[in-house]
């Protein structure tokens, strides 16, 4: 078998991280071959090095048996290499031909842009790969499986015969997620190499022929798919067991602590995206929402912490009604969030990880006496979180911007789970965490449930909305459309429901 | 006098030869901050930069007797600055606003100096030859733009001419697209194999190369001599009106003539509206108002460069 990538005893350093340790890696022509590990085990860093953005600090790579040395992206782009980042690297005020053609322009006389061609080749591209994108849309206003793809025309564009996709399923849908995978297995079919990253293992069985495992930078296998299922994969990757268990039954529920009362609140163009929106979030329980994405969720996160401004309705903590209170004082009434986009909303990146476990709590005991910021407590509470959740990072003075994407993730999960409100609102908690972080955010989740608060989680993966949840809440165009008991529902109902289905045959 | 003739009296065609004459110079520290500005850097130091061109074209002129070696002088002195700047703010990656600052009280103060080791007193440098004027034969019939357009700088209708210039580079280039790109988020630019770095560097030294002609025709084509600090706030005016313009061609462009008229009709009302009436420092004011406003959100969003202001590194994630 002729191996188009080899990598052989790959090392990179940053200061004292040694981030990969003699990685070496083969990979057929014609296949998708998937890397897996936890958060933190090199896997970016080692795409980054194949793609000219690190240089590695020693090792060779291989590309169709010669070896190569690649200095810059273009450099890899020459050899035929297209990577799409974990964080896309486009240009929102620019159209979706301008950015796949970006810095290949077709041009007349090598001096004027031909903006006819530079449409009408991305179509071409676009319909050959069946990728139905639009080149004229401007990026800014289309959906991000859309932005995704115009990330895999810029590298066939530049004829990739290696594509490297880096948790590309980490921010899609569950059908945007489908969608690429038929992408994925068209083009492997067109003789491309797909290099893969996820933590998801469902969609890694899915898709891989092969599967190399990384642990603290290492390889610790590389395996064929029809050798080894998730549990194997797990077992590998963490080094013990681990599975995604369905949470114990609730202790006791309580009266509620989070009163939503026919909350409706208008977008920008007055479009209404909340539309008279009524549940409660009870002590003890674990209130999912289901939903396909953009049918309100981040609307109605925004409102439950003061940023969405309110046509209607009223919010209620115990019987303490915080509709119309600033985001500080609805914080300090008990609501605590884990936001969707952590990197905008969760962490400054240039703060250490110390300060950014303790941001938001400035004034709370025992990090400080009104005044002054007691360091001592910061520290020893920096340090315990980074033990507990097992952050990996040198040590806590590091800058939150330095490390992997899963662990600057969970910085914010341990604050906003540490802060420990009455009710937390965990939207996608576990986006981008691997298996075993994964678990342990549920199992803090669920200690928290079982303590007496209130959990409301958005997720748009079904299986987790069912793995935590005690009542499930359907959201659709706006509205919560039924609140059902968890074990009451399979997920096949909730699956027509959010997309609009009747529910009436469902008990309540 | 009574209110239609004090207006008879101020809105003349001479008002509009004068906007056109006290435009140029705005227009063109104004397109070249926009360049500037679309490849993300901010240069609030284009005063300066200007101060020095202004300098080296009265100087190029003295010394050599040609006011073009002047003009030619005041772009390259200007694009020296810009180096200057580019290598601390883009380089080094200092804060832009700050180096911006830095290199403009720097400006004042060398081009102070320098007139006073120069010509061994202050002030004033002597006087010097100036550009040559255009007349054009076929305008001198047409009525309004005859008037207006003959006996300007002959540099005056190319100046004019750059907002459609700069429309082709920026929106119908290659160049321009990857100008626009690195004003946007340089690192897209980065993994596609161009150098946002080396394109900010090009884009502040043509910016600084323009802000120096700009100067340099208020030394040798404006008025014919260099005075100290004579740029008197059209850099900032200029700063102003990229952001009221949108940092487009088209809308920098009309921003700096809409200034260059406020100037022109605050130099008429001087001459017809006693001072006590309508104190000319409002009309003065105008501009810096109106930049608050856009800044405000008063008016429109400004639809500058996402990553204005921010320097690039390359390993950084
Ligand atoms: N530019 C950098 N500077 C310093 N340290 C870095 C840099 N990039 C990565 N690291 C460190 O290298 C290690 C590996 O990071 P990498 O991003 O490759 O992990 P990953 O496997 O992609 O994790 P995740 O699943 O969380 O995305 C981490 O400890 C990270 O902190
Ligand atoms: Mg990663």
């Amino acid at each position: 078998m002729a191996y188009i990538l080899e990598l052989h005893d790959i090392c990179k350093h940053f200061g004292n991280v040694l981030a990969n340790d003699h990685v070496s890696l083969k990979v057929e022509k014609g296949t998708v071959h998937s890397i897996v590990g936890e958060n933190g085990a090199g896997k970016t860093t080692l795409m980054n090095i194949l793609y000219g953005l690190y240089k590695q600090t020693s090792g060779e790579i291989f590309i169709d048996g010669t070896k190569v040395d690649i200095e810059s992206p273009s450099d890899a782009i020459e050899l035929g290499i297209g990577m799409i980042h974990q964080h896309f690297k486009l240009i929102p005020a620019m159209t979706v031909a301008e950015n796949v053609m970006l810095g290949e322009e077709p041009t007349l006389g090598k001096v004027f842009l031909d903006l006819k061609k530079i449409n009408e080749r991305t179509l071409e591209l676009s319909d050959k790969y069946g990728l139905a994108v639009n080149p004229k849309s401007m990026v800014e206003e289309i959906s991000v499986g859309i932005r995704q793809r115009v990330e895999i025309l810029k590298a066939l564009y530049r004829n990739a015969n290696i594509l490297i996709l880096d948790e590309p399923t980490a921010l899609l849908t569950p059908q945007e997620s489908e969608d690429l995978f038929r992408i994925i297995e068209r083009l492997r079919k067109d003789g491309k190499t797909i290099l893969f990253i996820s933590h998801k293992l469902k969609e890694i069985m899915q898709i891989s022929n092969n599967i190399t495992v990384l642990r603290d930078g290492k390889v610790v296998d590389t395996v064929k798919k029809e050798d080894t299922d998730e549990v194997h994969l797990a077992r590998l990757m963490v080094g013990r067991d681990v599975f995604l268990k369905p949470a114990p039954k609730p202790k006791k529920i309580g009266e509620a602590i989070l009163r939503v009362e026919h909350v409706t609140a208008v977008n920008e163009y007055h479009h209404p995206v909340l539309n008279d929106v009524t549940f409660d979030v009870r002590s003890g329980e674990v209130l999912g929402v289901a939903g396909v994405d953009g049918n309100g969720q981040t609307e109605l996160v925004k409102a439950l912490i003061g940023l969405q401004p309110l046509s209607g309705g009223k919010i209620f903590i115990y019987d303490q009604e915080i509709t119309h209170l600033s985001v500080k004082k609805m914080r300090s009434a008990g609501i605590g969030v884990i936001p969707e986009d952590r990197l905008q909303e969760g962490l400054v990146e240039d703060f250490s990880v110390q300060e950014n476990l303790f941001l938001g709590l400035q004034r709370s005991q025992p990090f400080s006496n009104g005044t002054n910021i007691n360091w001592g407590a910061v520290r020893s509470n920096a340090e315990e979180l980074v033990k507990v959740y097992d952050i990996r990072t040198p040590n806590i003075e590091h800058k939150a911007r330095l490390l992997s994407g899963g662990n600057q993730q969970k910085i914010i999960v341990a604050r906003e789970i540490f802060h420990a409100p009455d009710t937390i609102i965990a939207s996608q908690p576990t986006r981008g965490l691997d298996i075993a972080a994964t678990d342990f955010v549920h199992e803090q989740l669920i200690k928290q449930r079982d303590a007496g608060k209130g959990v409301l989680l958005f997720s748009l993966s079904l299986d987790e909305i069912m793995l935590l949840s005690t009542r499930i809440a359907v959201i659709y165009k706006g509205a919560i459309v039924a609140v059902v008991n968890k074990d009451d529902v399979t997920p096949e109902d909730l699956g027509l429901m959010m997309l609009g289905g009747s529910y009436e045959h469902i008990p309540a | 006098m009574n209110w239609t003739e004090a207006l008879k009296a101020i809105f003349t065609l001479t008002l509009l030869t004068s906007t056109v004459r006290v435009s140029i110079s705005i227009v063109l520290a104004g397109m070249g901050e926009m360049l500037t500005e679309r490849s993300g850097v901010l240069n609030i130091g284009v005063e300066g930069t200007m101060l020095v061109g202004a300098l080296a074209g009265a100087l190029g002129s003295y010394f050599s007797g040609s006011p073009w070696i002047g003009l030619l002088a005041a772009g390259l002195s200007g694009m020296l600055i810009g180096l200057l700047f580019s290598f601390i703010a883009i380089s080094l990656r200092s804060n832009q606003s700050i180096t911006g600052l830095a290199i403009y009280l720097l400006c004042v103060g060398l081009t102070g100096y320098l007139l006073q080791i120069i010509f061994e007193h202050g002030g004033n440098s002597p006087m010097v030859d100036t550009l040559p004027t255009l007349h054009m034969k076929f305008l001198e019939n047409v009525p309004v733009l005859g008037p207006i357009f003959n006996d300007q700088s002959i540099i005056t209708i190319p100046v004019l001419l750059l907002p459609v210039l700069f429309y082709i580079i920026f929106y119908r280039t290659p160049w321009g697209s990857w100008l626009r790109a690195a004003g946007e988020n340089p690192k897209a630019l980065a993994v596609v194999g161009k150098n946002p770095v080396r394109i900010r560097y090009v884009a502040t030294l043509c910016g600084s190369f323009l802000a120096g002609i700009g100067g340099a025709y208020l030394s040798i084509s404006q008025t014919s001599l260099f005075s100290e600090n004579m740029v008197a706030g059209r850099g900032f005016i200029a700063l102003s009106a990229v952001i009221f313009g949108g940092v487009q061609p088209f809308g920098v462009f009309l921003a700096c003539i809409f200034f260059g008229f406020m100037d022109a009709l605050q130099k008429t009302l001087q001459t017809v509206i006693p001072d006590t009436l309508i104190p000319r420092e409002l009309f003065m004011s105008l501009p810096y108002v109106l930049t608050l406003l856009v800044l405000a959100g008063f008016i429109k969003k400004s639809g500058g460069p996402a990553d204005i202001g921010n320097p690039y590194l390359k390993e950084s994630r």
